[in-house]
């Protein structure tokens, strides 16, 4: 009972004692806690403080993770676009070649097609091409790369083209010397040779460049063929064969450029 | 000693929490934990007084009318004695009500003091005072556990 009425005792002193203060202070209400500020503001400033700091440290790292995540964007974008380039940069050096064989070796360039296979059997020697009618691709139509003449199309399917070479023994091709006129017929020997036949008159020497030719009207003019490796005079010195490295090496082709025929 | 460190931490926390606490929203009420927890060890001729001084510290940190917290304060401890002589102490049910007089007696003390200077009454929202309460709540628990 006692402890209730001092409960109630302090409860009535300590409220009146607070109206009264607050009745007192308020017109002085923001200068007095201003002027004591001083005195109590210290500790709640250094948890602000640190508050704000742990705040910052989050956000930043909140930020790490989005670099991280955007991060890695970047870089699927930038495999991607290395692929890309990659892409770009061969169908540049396509088009390069293809235009390279437009203007130094004939202007009819029909298409730039690739090499899918090629026949090793050592009879023949035969490309088989990506392309085929259903492309333009036609028989009769020569065949070159950017270093030199590659064959003839012999057979067209609806999507693909085999190629007779001009290393190919059924292969004959017009050709004359690169600094001295005359006419000639190289055939294809397997695996890697042709031979051709010229008079007796045409001057040849080794390491001459042999040029495509009019005879067998087959190929344009002037497209390099071969280099003489050696001269021989044949048939009583009625004829003189030349032994000729291709320009080209089959093997290592991927592509190669289709021409109009003539 | 107790009380007083307990105090450093509670000015601490409220600092802290005030920095990194969301703008606008409700912020729990430390200072009526630490009244509550010196009241719960402590008779009501230590722990009536503590509170009011507590409050008006109170005032004093917000730059507000001095003597508005420590009636707040003062009668949520005076409602807390009462609550807790007719209660018996235990965990749960029992403590959730001990707080929640104690903590609408802070409020009451609020509204007597505003009326007594003929203030104008802020807008009664009672889903502020809702989450006030239950953001104040798990601290009153976690002291509940830190007996003087």
């Amino acid at each position: 009972m006692r402890g209730v009425v001092l409960r109630r005792g302090l409860l009535l002193a300590l409220l009146l004692l607070g109206l009264g203060l607050a009745a007192l202070t308020r017109p002085l209400a923001p200068r007095l806690t201003l002027a004591l500020s001083p005195l109590t503001a210290p500790l709640p400033a250094l948890g602000f403080r640190l508050g704000q700091n742990l705040k910052a440290a989050w956000d930043t790292l909140l930020n790490r993770q989005d670099l991280y995540a955007e991060n890695q964007a970047l870089k699927e974008k930038l495999a991607l676009l290395e692929g890309e380039n990659r892409r770009l940069a061969l169908e540049v050096a396509r088009l390069e070649r293809a235009l390279a064989v437009r203007q130094g070796q004939a202007p009819g360039l029909l298409a730039v097609a690739p090499v899918i296979g090629e026949d090793l059997s050592g009879l023949y020697r035969r490309l088989i091409l990506g392309m085929g009618e259903r492309d333009g691709l036609r028989v009769g139509m020569p065949v070159t790369a950017p270093e030199g003449l590659v064959g003839l199309i012999v057979e067209v399917e609806e999507r693909r083209a085999l190629v007779r070479t001009l290393l190919d023994p059924e292969s004959q091709v017009g050709v004359r010397p690169e600094r001295s006129p005359g006419r000639g017929v190289a055939r294809g020997v397997p695996p890697n040779r042709l031979v051709a036949e010229f008079p007796p008159t045409v001057k040849l020497s080794p390491g001459e460049l042999l040029l495509t030719g009019a005879p067998l009207g087959l190929f344009p003019d002037g497209i390099p063929v071969g280099r003489i490796e050696r001269v021989e005079r044949v048939q009583g010195g009625l004829k003189q064969r030349a032994w000729v490295r291709p320009l080209v090496e089959l093997s290592l082709l991927e592509e190669v450029m289709v021409l109009r025929p003539l | 000693m107790r009380l007083l460190l307990a105090l450093l931490l509670t000015l601490f926390l409220s600092g802290l929490l005030s920095a990194l606490w969301p703008q606008g929203l409700m912020a729990p009420d430390l200072f009526l934990v630490l009244a509550l927890w010196y009241a719960q060890g402590s008779p009501a001729y230590l722990g009536l007084p503590v509170a009011f001084l507590l409050g008006l510290l109170q005032d004093l940190l917000g730059y507000g009318l001095v003597g508005l917290h420590g009636v707040g304060l003062l009668f949520a401890a005076y409602a807390y004695y009462a609550a807790s002589r007719r209660l018996t102490s235990g965990e749960g049910l029992t403590v959730l009500f001990i707080f929640s007089w104690a903590f609408l007696a802070k409020w009451l003390g609020y509204f007597l003091v505003a009326y007594w200077l003929r203030l104008e009454l802020p807008p009664f929202v009672p889903l502020d005072l809702l989450l006030e309460g239950l953001l104040t709540l798990p601290f009153f628990f976690l002291v509940q556990r830190l007996r003087l």
